[in-house]
C-alpha cells in the first residue's frame, strides 16, 4: 500500500512537471510572438528610413533641376485643395515613404520682423545726428565724399546752396514721434495691411501672414497665406504658412493634402520635413 | 466483504482460457477463417501477429469449440526437445503412452501417418512456432506432407523479421490470418464485454470514450498490454476504495488514477 502513496507523489511530480512544460511552451510562444512583432516593427522603421533616405537622396539630385528651370508654376492652394482626392493623398503619403521618420530638421517657424518703431527711431535720429556736417565743414562750405549712394538732407542742402534748415529736420523728428507712440504690433500690422492695399503685392500679404501665425490668429494667417498664394503660388513660404495654420486650427488632414501636393510639384525637404512634423504633432 | 475491484482487477489477469474470450469483430472474423480453412485441403495454416494479439488465444477457442467434432490436438507450450515432439506427436495420433525408456522414430512416424490416408484427418495447433529449431520444422513439413496431419501454427511477428518468407514455409502454407492491435473501438468493446461478462455492469458503463483514447495511446491497443494496464488500475481503485473512498467516484474514471497507472507501469515519465 505504500506504493500507491509513494506512486501518488509521482503523480503529483508528474502534474507539476506538466504544469511548468505547458507554462513553459506557452512563455515560449508568447516570447517567440512578441519577438517576431518586434523584429516586425523594427524591420518596418528601417524600411521607412531607407526609403526617406532615398527620398532625400532623390530630392537631392532632383533640386538643380528645378534651378535649371527658372519657371516653374505651382499650382495655387485653391486647385489643390479642389483637384486632391483624399485617397489619393493617403496614397501618396504612403507611397514617398514619409511617415515614421524625421530627416534632417529644417527650421519652418515664422521669422516675423517685429520691428521696434521706437529704437527705429533712435537710431534714425543717431544717424542723422552723426552724420550732420562739422561746424568745420559746414564753415569751410566742403562736403566729404561719402561711400554711400544716399546723402542727407543737410549734405544736400549744402551740396545745392541752400541752407539746411534745422526746422525741417526737427519737424520730420516730431512727425516720426508721432508714429512713435503707436509703436504696436497692431499698428505693424496695421502698416503692413496699408501698405498692401496700396500696392497688392503678395510679399505683404505674406508679412502680415507671418505676423497673425505669430499671434497666434491662425484663421487670419490662413486667410493671408492663402491671398499671398494667389498672388504668387510659387511663394513658397505662403504653402507653409498656409498649411501651419491648417494643422493649428485642427484640420491636420488638409494641411498633410496640401503640402503632399505641393512636395509632388517641387520635392522641396522643406515641405516633407512640414508633413512629418504635423503628422507627428511636433509642430 | 471482498472489494469490488479486486474481483474487477481478476478478471484482467492474463490468460487463454476460453472462458475470457471476448467476441469481437474482427477476432470473430479471424476465427471463421480459421476454422474454414480446416475443411481445405491445406498442410500447413499461419496464424501470426506481435504478441497480445490474441493469437494463442483464438487457437484455444478453436480446440475447446472443435475438440468434440475432429481429430485435434493443441499444443499450447511449444516443445523444444526434438525426442519429446515426436513422442507427443505419436502418443496423441495413436492414444498409446510409450514408456520413458523409449523414443519415436521419425521415419516410423512418417510410415504411420502414411497408412492412415484416407482413413483419419488430424489436426495439430502448436503455438509460439518460432521457438522450434528448423530442423523440428522440417519434420513438421514432411509430416504435413503426408496429408494426414495438418497443422496450424502460431508465430509471433517481428520487425526486423520476416518470418513468412523463411524457406520451409514458402511453399507449403496455404492460408496466412494474420492478427493485428485493436482499434479504440474495439478495444472499447473488449472492456466493457468482458466486464458484463463478469457482471461489473455499472462499472464498465462509466467507461467514458476519452478514457479509451487515454488507454489506447499507452497500450496501443494491444491486449496483453491492456489487460495490465486494467488491472494495474483497479488495483489502485481498490486501494482507494478501502482506504480514502471519498476519492472514488462512481460516475466516472479517475483521470488521476489513469495517470497513476501509467505512471505506474512506465508509459509515462513522473
Amino acid at each position: 500500500m505504500d506504493n500507491i502513496r509513494e506512486l501518488e507523489k509521482r503523480w503529483y511530480y508528474y502534474k507539476v512537471k506538466k504544469i511548468l512544460l505547458f507554462l513553459n511552451s506557452f512563455g515560449f510562444v508568447v516570447m517567440l510572438g512578441l519577438g517576431s512583432y518586434y523584429a516586425f516593427i523594427k524591420v518596418h522603421l528601417i524600411e521607412n528610413i531607407f526609403n526617406t533616405e532615398t527620398l532625400l537622396v532623390k530630392s537631392e539630385i532632383e533640386t538643380p533641376k528645378l534651378t535649371v528651370e527658372p519657371v516653374l508654376v505651382a499650382k495655387p492652394i485653391e486647385n489643390v485643395i479642389k483637384s486632391i482626392e483624399p485617397r489619393e493623398i493617403v496614397m501618396a503619403s504612403k507611397n514617398e515613404g514619409i511617415e515614421g521618420s524625421v530627416p534632417h530638421e529644417v527650421s519652418l517657424e515664422p521669422i516675423i520682423p517685429i520691428i521696434d518703431m521706437e529704437k527705429e527711431e533712435r537710431k534714425s535720429t543717431h544717424t542723422t545726428k552723426y552724420r550732420a556736417p562739422s561746424r568745420q565743414t559746414a564753415q569751410s562750405g566742403l562736403v566729404r565724399a561719402k561711400p554711400s549712394a544716399y546723402l542727407t538732407a543737410s549734405e544736400l542742402a549744402t551740396i545745392n546752396g541752400k541752407s539746411y534748415s534745422s526746422s525741417s529736420h526737427s519737424r520730420d523728428t516730431r512727425s516720426i514721434k508721432k508714429i512713435n507712440l503707436n509703436g504696436t504690433s497692431d499698428n505693424y500690422i496695421e502698416t503692413i495691411k496699408k501698405k498692401f492695399a496700396s500696392n497688392k503685392q503678395p510679399r505683404e500679404a505674406l508679412l502680415l501672414a507671418k505676423a497673425f501665425y505669430a499671434e497666434k490668429n491662425y484663421n487670419k494667417s490662413e486667410e493671408w497665406a492663402l491671398k499671398a498664394n494667389k498672388l504668387d503660388s510659387n511663394l513658397e513660404e505662403s504653402w507653409y504658412l498656409f498649411a501651419k495654420s491648417k494643422a493649428k486650427l485642427g484640420q491636420k488632414a488638409d494641411a498633410i493634402k496640401i503640402l503632399t501636393s505641393y512636395y509632388k510639384q517641387r520635392h522641396l525637404p522643406k515641405a516633407k520635413a512640414l508633413i512629418i512634423k504635423i503628422k507627428s504633432e511636433r509642430l | 466483504m471482498t472489494n469490488r475491484f479486486e474481483n474487477l482487477k481478476n478478471i484482467f489477469i492474463d490468460s487463454v482460457d476460453k472462458d475470457n474470450f471476448v467476441e469481437l469483430e474482427s477476432a470473430t472474423y479471424n476465427y471463421k477463417i480459421l476454422e474454414e480453412s480446416l475443411n481445405k485441403p491445406l498442410k500447413m495454416v499461419l496464424l501470426f501477429g506481435k504478441p497480445g494479439t490474441g493469437k494463442s488465444m483464438l487457437l484455444n477457442k478453436l480446440y475447446h469449440n472443435l475438440k468434440e467434432s475432429r481429430d485435434i490436438f493443441f499444443f499450447d507450450a511449444p516443445i523444444l526437445s526434438e525426442k519429446e515432439f515426436l513422442r507427443r506427436v505419436y502418443e496423441s495420433i495413436s492414444a498409446k503412452d510409450i514408456p520413458h525408456n523409449m523414443r519415436v522414430n521419425f521415419d516410423g512416424l512418417l510410415r504411420y501417418c502414411q497408412k492412415l490416408k484416407g482413413e483419419r484427418e488430424i489436426v495439430f495447433l502448436l503455438d509460439e512456432c518460432q521457438l522450434y529449431s528448423e530442423t523440428l520444422m522440417e519434420k513438421i513439413r514432411l509430416l504435413s506432407d503426408t496429408r494426414v496431419v495438418k497443422f496450424i501454427i502460431t508465430l509471433h511477428k517481428t520487425d526486423d523479421e520476416d518470418i513468412i518468407a523463411k524457406q520451409h514455409f514458402k511453399t507449403r502454407i496455404w492460408e496466412v490470418v494474420e492478427l493485428s492491435n485493436a482499434t479504440e473501438n474495439d478495444l472499447h468493446i473488449y472492456i466493457q464485454k468482458k466486464m458484463i461478462q463478469k457482471g461489473f455492469v455499472e462499472i464498465a458503463h462509466m467507461l467514458q470514450k476519452k478514457d479509451i483514447k487515454f488507454i489506447h495511446k499507452h497500450t496501443h491497443g494491444n491486449f496483453r498490454e491492456t489487460n495490465k494496464f486494467l488491472y494495474t488500475l483497479f488495483d489502485i481503485y481498490e486501494y482507494y476504495d478501502e482506504n480514502i473512498p471519498h476519492k472514488v467516484s462512481n460516475k466516472k474514471f479517475s483521470k488521476k488514477f489513469l495517470e497513476m497507472t501509467a505512471l505506474k507501469l512506465g508509459y509515462i515519465n513522473g
